[in-house]
């Protein structure tokens, strides 16, 4: 049989992407019956609840005091909800996501290196891309219904109070930008190993480091290097309602190398030796 | 269909294969026999695409597996070794999820899901969790997942490893089944398997070819001499110095314990003694009438005789034996 014969009885996939969506709806489904997630969620969920009541509480309580108090004006930014619930609701949700992500990214590709699937899915005619970006879009799709769950917040304090909403929304890329960087660090931190502990514990140690640094190093060229490079020095503005455009590229640009270097350690047995 | 020139792959300063050369023509099945660790998976790997190899050159169906590894992942099904399957799927969404990544979809997908699942005997637990199935429903499903599709090769990685013996001959029948269409490989370090399943062998050892052929060839080409088991009524002194006379005969070996009477073994020998004896022949010497009429004419009786060749596994152990521990032939 000659090689062009064979090449056209080989089959095609159907439009480019469509191997994507195959990537990730099985991770979707693969989600959906993972306990893990269940936990991350609930996880997520309670400890963003019970943050989301200490925050308020803390709240009213300095809105009375501050009504109480002699010269109101001094306190004005008491009263501010955007200021007192808002950014500091985006502050623990940027934690508790730092914590989350790992947990929801760790399994992607250790576990299917550990159980051997891994060597299967790359003799089909997937490519690497097909497989991380099919497994990221995943990941992103659970973490962003996790954010999606939080819109709750928001429309509870409007409810009784008027926070700015240019400011809530900016909140929301931030958490949405800061969320990609985290899926595709913990993605590539799930390419490194087979075991899927020490990709949870890659990702969030690595990601703490990158929140740090900026506070780590402030002087000199290293503190502006630190500062560039530091996830904390890039979502600050978003807490104060700012969608600078520097910002959005340090995210986006965070996000594609990370998945870059994934699909170069699931090359590199290509060609380590 | 298959093609492997002078493969060699090298992890540091360790050779996994060394030089191997093979061909597997269209819709024949290849059993790849080696020990544990003689460099099967790493072949197979290479052919998958998986790995590349450090010298030498693979194609599949035409396709260099390093410089057009895709055109050769679209027309392969791999099944790994220990067959991993993802837990938490059904059966059928297992099948159906590779038979997408093959670029099938809707009616055509079910179409090919349906046969993959018909073919592998897996229609009873089509819609159970994986991980709830037993070993041979999971290997059959990880078997179904290399056949969704109809790829032209298969490459199964010891495909019958862990399962009980029935399930080891079911599954041996559907891959003889499947080659009806298709190229197969398939590699096992289990003997029976290649002579059972195969219609060549290549054996390996230490990364590198022992031996290929037919499993017949294999054993004639390999085998130095032929055995015969003799049952002879006599004394055994007397027995085994007929048949040492016999021309050609290189050994005679009287074999286990005395069986004469029902009195027990400590029984001196008489000429009533009945004795197995084992005669080694020189290759390609039929002297099946010389050793009866010897044993005959020497006055002695004749019970039995049959000729036992090597078994594929004699020469297996033999060839591994002397590729790893210099040449060696006892007796």
């Amino acid at each position: 049989m000659t090689a062009s014969a064979t090449a056209a009885a080989a089959p095609r996939s159907r439009r480019p992407g469509a191997l994507v969506l195959t990537v990730f709806r099985r991770e979707i489904r693969q989600y959906f019956q993972t306990p893990g997630t269940y936990v991350a969620l609930a996880f997520f969920l309670l400890l963003s609840g019970a943050f989301f009541v200490l925050i308020v509480g803390q709240f009213v309580e300095d809105s009375a005091r501050a009504l109480a108090a002699a010269t109101p004006s001094e306190n004005a930014a008491a009263l501010n909800v955007t200021q007192q619930v808002v950014t500091q609701l985006f502050q623990v949700l940027n934690f508790l996501l730092l914590v989350v992500a790992p947990m929801l990214t760790m399994r992607l590709i250790a576990e299917e290196k550990r159980s051997g699937t891994f060597e299967m899915l790359v003799s089909t005619p997937l490519g690497n891309w097909d497989i991380l970006i099919g497994k990221y879009l995943a990941a992103l799709a659970v973490c962003a219904a996790l954010l999606a769950v939080c819109v709750a917040y928001p429309i509870v304090c409007a409810t009784y109070s008027r926070p700015e909403w240019p400011v809530v929304w900016s909140c929301y890329l931030g958490l949405a930008l800061i969320v990609a960087a985290y899926a595709a660090f913990g993605l590539f931190a799930s390419a490194l190993t087979e075991s899927q502990i020490a990709a949870a514990v890659i990702s969030f140690v690595g990601l703490l480091v990158f929140q740090m640094i900026g506070y780590l190093f402030k002087a000199g060229t290293l503190g502006l290097a630190a500062g560039a490079l530091s996830i904390g020095s890039h979502s600050d503005n978003f807490t104060q309602g700012l969608v600078s455009l520097s910002d959005v590229v340090y995210f986006v640009v965070f996000s594609i190398f990370f998945l870059f270097l994934a699909a170069q350690i699931l090359d590199s047995r290509r060609w380590r030796a | 269909m298959i093609e492997v020139r002078n493969l060699t792959k090298t992890y540091g300063d360790t050779v996994a294969v060394h030089g191997i050369s093979f061909r597997v023509p269209e819709g024949r099945i290849l059993g790849f026999l080696g020990p544990n660790g003689a460099g099967k998976t790493t072949t197979m790997r290479i052919l998958t695409g998986y790995t590349p190899p450090t010298r030498g050159s693979a194609s599949v169906g035409g396709y260099d597996v390093v410089r057009q590894p895709r055109q050769v992942r679209r027309i392969i099904g791999y099944l790994p070794e220990n067959a991993p399957v993802y837990g938490e799927m059904t059966v059928r969404g297992f099948v159906g999820f590779f038979a997408e990544t093959k670029g099938l979809a809707g009616a055509a997908l079910r179409r090919a899901v349906g046969q993959a699942l018909d073919e592998c005997g897996l229609e009873s637990v089509a819609d159970r969790l994986l991980m709830n199935l037993s070993k041979g429903f999971r290997q059959r499903a990880a078997l179904a997942q290399a056949v969704v599709g109809d790829p032209k090769v298969l490459i199964l990685d010891e495909p019958t490893v862990g399962l009980d013996p029935v399930q080891i001959r079911e599954i041996r029948g559907l891959i003889r089944g499947m080659a009806e269409r298709r190229t197969v490989i398939l590699s096992t370090h289990i003997l029976p398997e290649a002579s059972l399943t195969c219609s060549r062998v290549v054996i390996i050892a230490r990364g590198r070819v022992v031996a290929s052929g037919t499993p017949e060839n294999i054993h004639s080409t390999l085998q130095e001499s032929n055995r015969m088991t003799l049952l002879v009524r006599g004394l055994p002194d007397k027995v085994e110095k007929v048949l040492t006379e016999v021309p050609h005969v290189q050994k005679v070996r009287r074999e286990g314990a005395s069986r004469t009477h029902e009195e027990g073994m400590e029984k001196p020998f008489t000429p009533r003694t009945i004795e197995e004896y084992q005669v080694r022949v020189e290759k390609d010497h039929d002297i099946r009438a010389e050793l009866a009429a010897a044993v005959v004419g020497a006055g002695l009786d004749l019970l039995e005789m049959r000729s036992v060749g090597l078994s594929l596994e004699d020469v297996f152990v033999h060839t591994i034996t002397d590729e790893t521990e210099g040449v060696r032939h006892d007796g």
